[in-house]
C-alpha cells in the first residue's frame, strides 16, 4: 500500500488531523482525525510503500504492545484510510 | 448586531495572527460554541478567516472550540491555502505566456501583499492585478486574448478583466486613479516617471520572481487603494492588514521624509495618520513601522475601526439595507451610500471625500446608466 500524495497532518489540541487534498478541486478534500499511534505510523511511512505487517512491527517497537493489539490497531487504521480513499492498495 | 466582546477578541486574535504573537489565553478560557461562531462569522466578513482560524487552531486543547468547529476552521485554512496555490499556479502560467510574448508586468497587490504575512498562503486571495507598463502592451494583450477566444470585460477605464482557470485577472494600464482631477494629474506624472525608469522591486513568491512597484510607491499605493475603497463603500481588515504588514516588513527601506512629502502632496498624510493611530490602538501595532509622524488623537481612529468592523470586505457586509438587485436601484443605492460616507468622513479628507457626490454623479452621466 501507499498513502496518496498531497496530504498533511496537523496537531490540533491533543488530536492529530490528516488532511488530504485533491490536486484540482477542494470538493475532494478529506479531513480525518488520528490518534497518536496512527499519526506516528503515517509520519514514519511518508509516501513509501508499506505493508500492514511493517506497521504492526513499528507499533510493537514504539509502544511495546502485544502483537494482537497492534494488529487490531493497524487493521482499524488501514480500514479507515481505505474508506476515506487515502491509500492506493 | 455588533458585540464589543466579540470585536475585542477578534482584534486580539487578528493582531496575534499578523504579527505571529502569542494569544492571551486569559481571554479565551470560558468561551462557548456560540461565541466562537460569532468570531468565525466576523472573520469571514472581514476576509481574514484563515488567519483567525489558524490562530484559533494553534490554541491548547482546553482553549479550543468544540470539535465540530475545529473541523470547520481547518477547512477554512485548507480552502484558503488551496485557492492561493491555484492563484500562484495561474500567475506562473501567465508569467510564462507573457514572457514568450515579450510583455513584462508589475504585480499589484494580491499575492505580492501575501509575501508580507507570516504565513503568506493564509491571506485571503482575491484576483491577480497586473500592470502592463510598456507602451502598446495593454492593447496587445487584449488582441492576444481575443485571438484565443477569451472573453474580456472592460472595467473602470484603467483595466480590463478576464478569467483563467477560474482565477480573475485584471490587466491594468494604470496603477490607480484619483477621483480628484488635480491629484489624478499629479499621479499620472508619478506613473510616467516610473514607466521611464522601470526601477521596480523584485520579489520572490514561491519559486517565482516578480516585479512589484518600488517600495515607497507601493506603500503609498496600497494605502491609496484602501482609502479609495474606504470612502466609497468601506473596506475590511484584509485591506488594512495588507498595508500594516507591508510597512512592517519594508519600513527600513522607506525614507520617512520622502514618503511624508509624497503623502502630503496627495493630501493623504492625515488619513494615513488616522489609520496608523487605529492600527496602534486596536491591533497593538508599533508606531515605529510608520514612515511618518504619528498622532495620538483617537477621534477618527475610533470611527474608522467602527466602520471597518461594520462594513466588512469592501463594504459588502454592512448592517441595514442591502444593495437592491435591480440595476437602477442598485446604482442609486451605491450613490447614496457614497454620499452618506462623504458626510461621515468628509472632515477626515475633505480633498478626497467632499467632491465624491459630484464626481460620482458626473461619471455616471458620462458613461450612462448601463
Amino acid at each position: 500500500m501507499r498513502l496518496k500524495e498531497n496530504y498533511s497532518i496537523r496537531k490540533i489540541g491533543d488530536e492529530f488531523m490528516m488532511i488530504s487534498h485533491h490536486e484540482s478541486s477542494l470538493d475532494y478534500t478529506r479531513v480525518i482525525s488520528l490518534n497518536d499511534s496512527a499519526a506516528y505510523l503515517i509520519g514514519e511511512t511518508g509516501h513509501h510503500v508499506f505493508t500492514s505487517e511493517e506497521w504492526v512491527a513499528l507499533l510493537i517497537e514504539k509502544y511495546g504492545i502485544d502483537r494482537t493489539l497492534a494488529e487490531i490497531d493497524v487493521q482499524v487504521l488501514v480500514d479507515k484510510l481505505i474508506r476515506e480513499n487515502l491509500v492506493d492498495a | 448586531m455588533r458585540d464589543p466582546a466579540i470585536d475585542s477578541l477578534f482584534l486580539h486574535l487578528l493582531g496575534a495572527a499578523i504579527f505571529d504573537r502569542p494569544v492571551d489565553v486569559s481571554r479565551i478560557e470560558t468561551l462557548d460554541a456560540l461565541f466562537w461562531k460569532k468570531i468565525i462569522g466576523l472573520a469571514r466578513r472581514q476576509s481574514v478567516s484563515a488567519l483567525i482560524a489558524d490562530t484559533i487552531l494553534s490554541l491548547s486543547e482546553e482553549m479550543l472550540p468544540p470539535r465540530e468547529q475545529r473541523f470547520q476552521l481547518l477547512q477554512l485554512v485548507e480552502k484558503t491555502q488551496f485557492l492561493n496555490g491555484k492563484l500562484l499556479s495561474v500567475l506562473r502560467d501567465l508569467t510564462e505566456e507573457y514572457t514568450q510574448l515579450g510583455i513584462p508586468y508589475v504585480l499589484l497587490k494580491g499575492p505580492g501583499n501575501g509575501t508580507n504575512y507570516p504565513k503568506p498562503l493564509l491571506r485571503n486571495p482575491g484576483d491577480l492585478d497586473l500592470l502592463l507598463y510598456r507602451k502598446g502592451d495593454y492593447e496587445r494583450t487584449r488582441e492576444w486574448l481575443a485571438g484565443k477566444g477569451i472573453d474580456i470585460v472592460d472595467a473602470d477605464g484603467i483595466h480590463y478583466k478576464f478569467e483563467k482557470d477560474g482565477v480573475s485577472i485584471e490587466n491594468h494600464r494604470r496603477i490607480t486613479y484619483f477621483d480628484h482631477k488635480k491629484y489624478d494629474r499629479l499621479f499620472r506624472s508619478v506613473e510616467e516617471n516610473l514607466k521611464r525608469e522601470e526601477n521596480f522591486y523584485l520579489s520572490s513568491i514561491g519559486d517565482l520572481t516578480v516585479q512589484q512597484l518600488p517600495v515607497e510607491l507601493n506603500a503609498f499605493f496600497i494605502f491609496q487603494h484602501l482609502f479609495r475603497h474606504f470612502v466609497h463603500n468601506g473596506v475590511g481588515f484584509r485591506q488594512f492588514c495588507d498595508w500594516i504588514l507591508f510597512l512592517s516588513k519594508h519600513r527600513q527601506e522607506i525614507d520617512a521624509d520622502s514618503f511624508t512629502a509624497l503623502s502630503k502632496s496627495f493630501a493623504l498624510l492625515y488619513p494615513m495618520q488616522v489609520f496608523a493611530r487605529a492600527a496602534e490602538k486596536y491591533l497593538d501595532v508599533s508606531p515605529s513601522i510608520f514612515p511618518f509622524a504619528t498622532i495620538t488623537d483617537d477621534k477618527y481612529a475610533d470611527r474608522v475601526i467602527e466602520d471597518i468592523l461594520d462594513s466588512g470586505n469592501f463594504g459588502f457586509h454592512r448592517s441595514g439595507k442591502k444593495r437592491p438587485a435591480q440595476k437602477l436601484r442598485g446604482m442609486w443605492f451605491s450613490y447614496t451610500t457614497t454620499v452618506h460616507r462623504t458626510r461621515k468622513f468628509g472632515a477626515l479628507s475633505p480633498e478626497h471625500c467632499q467632491i465624491l457626490p459630484f464626481t460620482k454623479l458626473m461619471h455616471r452621466l458620462k458613461i450612462g446608466f448601463r
